[in-house]
């Protein structure tokens, strides 16, 4: 029964771990070290929050988020947040691509193998898979996510500290300790994950009586999440942040991991960031083409053939081709397509968590499931505080202080 | 041809309509337009109900029954009726469907379960006065184009160049008969056609013939009087024979004369011959008398000859005028020229000389005389000679056009192969058809 339910919650939290998501989390332990563990149960509790809206909203409405969007919004609202979405994710897919690139080179598969064949492996998966072949290949892939914790292990650090830290919150009033706290809250909340959540659950067919599971499923996802998330901080702050190694990225630190905790450690870590890379790299595309196909009216669904569905395959086999494109052409501007995809990111969140709750919040659309009055008052809070902080980190990213 | 299907100025759309501002009889502000509530039960809803918000917060909503408003479309939506007249409760009818709230922007999906596409507007049609009526459901590109208002900037840009924006996508509408909404209390589902998405029929001119067809005898004329000249016209010649006869009794005399000589002369004479002797005699004497009489000429030949199928306005052209200075006719002239496929060549007592299809003419060089490219022995009729024989030179020769001439060799007219065809079709109840 609960195989029937089981999923979407998973692999949504799970891939929220992605390329990016991994770098950050580096990051964050290799140059606080554990100090900021402690952000792993604020942002535990906010993906609860939110994904468990989306699939509340999803198993009650039978509808996805941007269809709802369509028929309450109208077609304006809509129209122009699938083209932010576009955005943001084409920079993601191509963020992730950039990591499948660098978790190969640390084994020196040299990208223009790599790329290209990732490209047409997840391109292959969705085009010919069914929802549930494709499902039970994207929870593997979470399984997958263990490697860090092995990897988080093996770098032996100091569990007292750990579980002091993970407890006792620690703050520094200076702008690069700042905007680490929102990088990592805001890598974890991320558009897509909303839309694909409450899609999948849709595609699912999961029925009103099972909302107990699938709030479960939720809940197991994102403990499951923050628990990865927990463990490449370890990792890196009990290796790097000691030795004093200084690293700009997941796959840095994966270089740098072999000779403090070990080369299979160091395997581990590049491993966990190759899988969480094709994970995400295939899920973005499919979700963003999912939404858009949603919200305009298409035809759409993995279980759908090619001709049947052109505009949702078009749209996924685009993205892949530009997010993979973009990596191997040289030439193209990186950054700029970063700074454009937090950007539109930025305008996205905060429209998308305001939607959810005022739908939420719908006697007429969720009857008795409407969000109950402490739920409301933790969800209002934390969108809250989330818009202030995804606010803050376009605009840091405009300025370039991200 | 495609100019049809572009919406005329009866037409409009739902969302041209909602959000206007709603004042009272003196000019008194009351709202705005949110939705409108449509009749679910008839085949081309009537709107019932404007409902009107009286401010952004307010919580009230003002029921407003129809006809509401003096002018539909317009800039400012002006009631007709007292402002105390209009009722606080939103008041909604068992039979109601509400355009706004139940249609806009839902799913669409066909018998098989196929996602077809979402309802990007609705298409609407005023009648005589303020009646109006759910036609068509617009599921094009144009229509996303028109509700995120980039139709008029886009235009505005695209002017300089000779583009319109409607000139990049098809529009697409889909007849209000294959839809049918579902009505539950929920909101969240989606709309279904009674037909699988192959077998939509797109818009097209005789479409409206079929609109007329659903509707009762009070509501044909006033559809009609609401059309402009030509396409009033065409609509008619759609209709079959009872329903023309229905019309044009019910209709004005003048107005009945326009619209028939606006006909191309062989389709008013298909009319008339349908008609009883006293109506067609009425009618007739309305027409101006160039038209009355050609319409005479072809009453009088014999039911189902060549002269009774003919259109008489022909294209003709002198020996001796160059292939440049015919095209130049043909582009600047009206649409009827071109209607043979052919143009004609005549001599000055009027007799056929010879025959030139436009594709030839238009392969030819523009300073040759047209005598070099015309066929001098072109295959023709007389009067007088039955369409059995002509739909057989039509098989034989593969035509698409065929000059009629009287015992004289005088070009009298020409018959094109949907005459052809719609004499045949006629004639398949008839005695089993052609042989």
């Amino acid at each position: 029964m609960l195989a029937a339910v089981v999923g979407p919650g998973i692999i949504t939290a799970n891939v929220d771990n992605d390329a990016g998501g991994i770098t950050t989390y580096s990051l964050a332990g290799a140059i606080y070290g554990y100090r900021l563990l402690w952000t792993v149960i604020p942002v535990a509790l906010a993906l609860f929050v939110v994904q468990e809206m989306s699939s509340r909203l999803g198993v009650v409405t039978g509808k996805g988020l941007a269809d709802l969007m369509r028929e309450e919004f109208g077609v304006k609202a809509t129209f122009y947040l699938m083209v932010a979405l576009l955005v943001t994710n084409w920079g993601n897919t191509m963020a992730e691509f950039a990591g499948l690139a660098a978790a190969l080179e640390i084994v020196h598969v040299p990208r223009l193998i790599s790329v290209p064949i990732g490209a047409v492996f997840v391109w292959w998966l969705v085009t010919w898979g069914t929802y549930r072949a494709v499902e039970k290949v994207f929870l593997l892939a979470s399984a997958f996510y263990v490697s860090y914790v092995i990897s988080g292990i093996m770098a032996k650090p100091d569990w007292g500290n750990v579980l002091a830290s993970t407890v006792t919150p620690s703050f520094e009033a200076n702008l690069p300790f700042v905007v680490m706290v929102i990088g990592i809250v805001g890598t974890t909340i991320a558009p897509w994950m909303q839309f694909y959540q409450q899609a999948a659950v849709v595609e699912k067919g999961i029925p009103t009586r099972n909302l107990r599971e699938a709030r479960l499923d939720v809940a197991v996802g994102s403990v499951m999440a923050v628990i990865v998330v927990w463990f490449i901080v370890i990792s890196c702050g009990a290796t790097l942040h000691r030795a004093g190694i200084p690293i700009k990225s997941a796959a840095d630190a994966a270089h740098a991991l072999a000779p403090l905790a070990g080369r299979y450690a160091a395997l581990l870590f590049g491993f966990g960031l190759f899988n969480a890379s094709l994970f995400a790299a295939a899920i973005l595309p499919l979700s963003t083409a999912y939404s858009v196909c949603e919200g305009m009216g298409w035809e759409r669904g993995i279980d759908k053939k090619l001709n049947e569905a052109p505009w949702f395959y078009g749209i996924y086999t685009a993205l892949i081709a530009l997010g993979a494109g973009a990596i191997l052409v040289p030439g193209v501007p990186l950054l700029k397509v970063l700074y454009l995809s937090q950007v539109a990111n930025g305008i996205l969140l905060p429209a998308v968590l305001l939607f959810m709750l005022i739908l939420a919040n719908r006697r007429d659309l969720m009857g008795e499931n409407v969000n109950s009055r402490t739920f409301n008052f933790v969800a209002w809070v934390l969108v809250g505080s989330l818009i202030v902080m995804t606010l803050f980190l376009s605009v840091a990213t405009l300025l370039g202080l991200g | 041809m495609a100019e049809v299907a572009r919406p005329s100025e009866e037409f409009f759309y739902l969302s041209e309509l909602l959000s206007r501002r709603v004042v009272s009889k003196d000019g008194e502000r009351v709202g705005r337009l949110i939705d409108l509530g449509c009749a679910a039960n008839e085949v081309f809803p009537r709107v019932l109900t404007y409902y009107v918000r009286p401010g952004l917060l307010a919580p009230v909503t003002l029921a407003v029954p129809a006809p509401a408003f003096a002018d539909v479309p317009s800039e400012t939506l002006k009631l007709a009726v007292p402002t105390d007249g209009l009722q606080t409760s939103p008041r909604r009818l068992p039979e109601e469907i509400l355009l706004r709230k139940e249609i806009l922007d839902k799913q669409i999906v066909d018998t098989d379960g196929a996602r077809v596409v979402r309802v990007n507007d609705v298409h609407m049609l005023r009648a005589r006065g303020s009646e109006v009526r759910v036609v068509h459901v617009d599921i094009g590109f144009p229509g996303i184009v028109r509700r995120l208002g980039w139709e008029r900037p886009l235009d505005r840009i695209l002017k300089p160049i000779g583009l319109r924006a409607r000139g990049f996508a098809e529009e697409r509408l889909l007849s209000w008969r294959y839809v049918v909404p579902l009505r539950s209390g929920s909101l969240s589902q989606d709309l279904r056609l009674n037909v699988a998405q192959g077998q939509l029929a797109q818009l097209h001119p005789a479409e409206l013939a079929e609109i007329m067809e659903e509707l009762d005898r009070f509501e044909r004329p006033a559809i009609l009087e609401a059309l402009d000249t030509p396409k009033a016209a065409q609509t008619l010649a759609e209709l079959p024979p009872e329903l023309q006869r229905l019309l044009l009794e019910a209709l004005d005399v003048r107005r009945a004369g326009v619209l028939l000589s606006t006909m191309a002369p062989d389709e008013a004479a298909d009319v008339l011959e349908e008609l009883p002797e006293r109506l067609r005699e009425r009618l007739m004497s309305a027409l101006p008398a160039a038209d009355a009489a050609t319409v005479n000429d072809l009453l009088s030949y014999e039911s189902g000859s060549a002269g009774s199928v003919m259109n008489p306005e022909v294209f003709t052209v002198a020996a001796g005028t160059t292939v440049a200075w015919v095209l130049e006719q043909l582009r600047a002239g009206p649409d009827e020229l071109v209607r043979a496929y052919s143009v004609m060549v005549t001599d000055e007592v009027g007799c056929l000389r010879g025959v030139i299809p436009l594709t030839d003419l238009v392969r030819a060089d523009g300073p040759k005389p047209v005598e070099e490219l015309m066929d001098t022995d072109p295959v023709s009729v007389r009067l007088e000679d039955p369409m059995g024989d002509v739909a057989e030179l039509f098989d034989r020769f593969n035509l698409l056009s065929l000059p009629v001439v009287d015992a004289e060799g005088v070009l009298r007219g020409v018959i094109t192969v949907d005459d052809v065809v719609s004499w045949l079709r006629e004639g398949e109840g008839r005695e089993g058809g052609l042989t």
